[in-house]
């Protein structure tokens, strides 16, 4: 077993499913999802994290269009055999649109660009 | 000696009697011996450093205050299992029944115990591996235990024994189903040490699904093998069916046992 779980935030402002979506998606890109590995169930995955099974196979389906994952009926679903090219471009935009809601929440919080720079500086 | 003197019947009381009045005071003194958590890690904590038995401890406290004390159950069926034992030493009771009902009475304590842990935390974190049914219910114990409850059912057609074998291949089949749906149920993880959540969350699903197994086929096979003793040798069937129950559960409790002493890992 390596490290990889899934943790869903009640708190975030995130919908249940981007949060597996964009987990699963960075598990592959640092590799602890190897290729062609299983992954599991939509009942099993649904039921460990105490969501809906619709939640999680909307992930997965969003996952397979993307090209991350594979979805083959008898063999359950798999992590792609090769990581998505284009999506360079589109991991980008995720960072991109990621940092800027992260200093919205902040600024809504009355911290000021300085204060906000510096802590993520330091943070880094 | 005293114990040529005594019937077969009556030898069967006192054997059941004496089985009811051990597994009521096994109950009461060490209520998790059936569904408890501690006991399934005792190898493991030997081979653990200091830090990682605290880790460790730290995993299975959390975890105990998620599924919530069971003692009670245990203990409210250890109570009248020893009554039960008991009703077993009055003469012109059958020995079947007060056996039958303390299984339905184990089964009952399984079965609350079973409906508590479905109900612990409102789970939030998911490891990303496939489970496989098996690997918790190896296939050759669970078609065991199917010999074993399918073999003792067919003692129902003593009409002597049948009611008491109805009842007990029932309740069985109950913890047969407890250890089924434990085998497959949703892990339980609380994110604050997740990769040793993950390992005692296989290692307590496995352990607990295979005692269960055990735990369903030995009554049957007792009844069986008091039943048996008081037919006549000439009984064909009932010795064929004896055996294979017996066969069955030695099958069982060898599946179940050297891997329920598997230690964990940590990497």
């Amino acid at each position: 077993m390596n490290g990889s779980f899934l943790v869903v935030d009640d708190a975030s402002e995130s919908p249940p499913y981007r949060q597996i979506v964009e987990q699963i998606r960075a598990a592959i890109e640092r590799g602890e999802l190897q290729p062609e590995m299983p992954l599991s169930p939509v009942r099993q995955l649904a039921g460990d994290l105490g969501v809906a099974p619709n939640t999680v196979a909307r992930a997965y389906a969003e996952l397979q269009t993307e090209g991350w994952l594979i979805g083959d009926g008898r063999r359950g679903t798999r992590v792609a055999s090769q990581i998505p090219r284009q999506d360079r471009h589109a991991r980008g935009r995720s960072l991109r649109e990621s940092v800027e809601r992260f200093v919205a929440s902040l600024q809504s919080r009355g911290f000021s660009k300085d204060e906000i720079e510096a802590e993520v500086t330091r943070a880094l | 000696m005293v114990l040529e003197h005594l019937t077969h019947d009556q030898l069967a009381h006192i054997v059941t009697a004496g089985a009811l009045f051990f597994l009521g005071a096994l109950q009461i003194i060490a209520p998790g011996c059936f569904w408890g958590m501690s006991i399934y890690f005792k190898g493991t904590r030997a081979a653990f450093s200091p830090e990682q038995r605290e880790r460790l401890a730290r995993v299975l406290t959390e975890r105990q205050g998620a599924e919530g004390n069971t003692d009670t159950y245990s203990r409210i069926v250890g109570v009248f299992t020893i009554v039960m034992g008991t009703i077993a030493l009055i003469p012109g009771v059958s020995f079947v029944l007060p056996y039958s009902l303390s299984c339905v009475a184990m089964a009952a304590a399984v079965l609350s115990s079973y409906l508590q842990f479905r109900r612990a935390t409102e789970r939030r974190v998911a490891p990303l591996v496939r489970r496989s049914l098996w690997a918790s219910l190896p296939p050759l114990a669970v078609a065991a235990t199917l010999v074993c409850l399918v073999g003792a059912g067919l003692f129902a057609a003593y009409p002597q024994f049948r009611a008491g074998v109805l009842i007990v291949v029932a309740a069985d089949a109950v913890l047969f189903f407890v250890a089924w749906r434990v085998a497959v149920a949703p892990a339980i993880l609380f994110g604050n040490d997740s990769q040793l959540e993950y390992l005692v969350d296989e290692h307590l699903r496995f352990s607990r699904a295979m005692n269960l197994l055990a735990l369903a086929c030995a009554p049957p096979t007792v009844l069986v093998a008091l039943a048996w003793a008081t037919l006549p040798a000439s009984a064909y069937f009932a010795n064929a069916v004896t055996a294979m129950v017996v066969v069955a559960f030695f099958v069982v409790i060898a599946t179940s046992f050297s891997p329920m002493r598997k230690r964990i890992r940590l990497a």
